[in-house]
């Protein structure tokens, strides 16, 4: 059997494909299904995971003053001695690399996921651009590439900012909780100049 | 039948205008595209009853006003790309995505959003990149020849037939590294 007709099996087999199938009736049939029922259910999950959202979102800004590092040998990283805010959920997990939007091409990640364990320490896989490490103790951000050759790190009161090329760079990541889909999302955000420059994604079931 | 076949057929059946032949025809689009849509949008939402009402979504709006088939190049592509709208719009409403990006731009902003993103049950795609998975996923899960993906990407078939074989060898290592058998 060729290559791809294997890996294609090999896929389908993580389908829950073979459920969907067996219901059709008609292709003119297939809007309805279950949907009376699941828009009752869908309203009224939705007015519990509003009033259970909201609280349940944590942010987690990186840094909150402290000293800082910077190593341009292996791109630059940051390194904070203050403890973060400590997690009122556990976000250990596989993430899932869910999107990437990029304005600019100065900065960006790549990736396809972030592993984080119970104690807060990520590591991400397939990352050519950025690096991700976090701890319970420091905060640490590692820049692998080319894209941030040097850089140098300023101190800021909520959040780090580092300078590159005259311009000012914050990056903090945020934590979300969506019961509606069930998922922990993992939102890293980069700002340039007051603008967003840099928006990824993780998400895992919660 | 092959997906091909079925946009024909259902494209004659609307240009025939006898509505049994269409509901036959659909069927057939239906039987053929089904798995594929289905699959994209499982990809995206990760979640069975999600990516069925996305998918069946996709198709409904389709059917819904048949004519329109007839300007439609590629309805293999257009139902996914209907689905991968679908699914995005779900996750801006679940707010899981942002509110303050648009759906139409996000193709733009990530030509790989659909393709890419998580196939956490194979190891192996932890040795691709962003765009090989896209690649492989889209050549050998959605069943797009070489000459589509390069339509979707906009680079030259040569370019993705050369990225394709470099995914492959990639992963064929990391079958044969971990000792898996396909």
């Amino acid at each position: 059997m060729r290559f791809e007709k294997k890996l294609k099996r090999r896929y389908d087999a993580t389908l829950p494909i073979h459920h969907v199938e067996n219901q059709r009736a008609s292709s003119h049939d297939v809007p309805p299904r279950r949907r009376g029922l699941r828009a009752a259910i869908a309203i009224s999950s939705i007015l519990v995971a509003f009033a259970a959202l909201t609280p349940a979102i944590y942010f987690a800004k990186i840094g909150s003053g402290g000293q800082l590092q910077s190593s341009i040998a292996s791109g630059a990283q940051l390194q904070s001695s203050v403890a973060p805010p400590p997690l009122s959920e556990d976000y250990s997990g596989i993430y899932s690399f869910k999107s990437e939007l990029c304005h600019n091409q100065t900065l960006s990640l790549e990736g396809s996921s972030l592993s984080l364990s119970k104690d807060f320490e990520a590591s991400a896989s397939n990352m050519g651009a950025i690096h991700a490490v976090i701890t319970q103790t420091d905060y640490q951000l590692s820049f692998i590439g080319s894209y941030l050759s040097s850089c140098t790190f300023v101190e800021s009161n909520d959040s780090y900012v580092f300078s590159f090329e005259g311009h000012s760079y914050r990056l903090y990541f945020e934590f979300g909780q969506s019961q509606t889909n069930n998922v922990i999302h993992l939102h890293i955000r980069g700002m340039w100049d007051e603008s967003e420059l840099i928006r990824a994604w993780f998400y895992r079931p919660l | 039948m092959k997906g091909k076949e079925a946009e024909s057929f259902y494209k004659k059946a609307v240009q025939s205008g006898d509505d049994a032949a269409i509901r036959r025809a659909g069927d057939l689009l239906y039987d053929a595209y089904f798995r594929l849509v289905f699959s994209v949008a499982f990809n995206v939402l990760q979640q069975k009853e999600d990516a069925e009402d996305t998918a069946s979504e996709a198709f409904t709006n389709f059917f819904l006003e048949p004519h329109r088939c007839l300007e439609i190049n590629n309805i293999k592509y257009y139902l996914i790309n209907s689905a991968r709208f679908g699914a995005y719009k779900l996750l801006k409403k679940r707010q899981v995505l942002p509110d303050d990006v648009d759906v139409e731009s996000i193709t733009d902003l990530d030509p790989y959003f659909g393709y890419s993103d998580s196939y956490e049950q194979l190891p192996e795609f932890t040795e691709l990149n962003q765009e090989e998975r896209a690649i492989v996923a889209m050549h050998v899960f959605y069943d797009f020849s070489f000459r589509e993906i390069a339509g979707e990407l906009g680079e030259t078939t040569h370019s993705i037939s050369g990225k394709y074989r470099r995914a492959k060898q990639k992963l064929k290592a990391f079958y044969k590294k971990e000792g898996i058998r396909l």
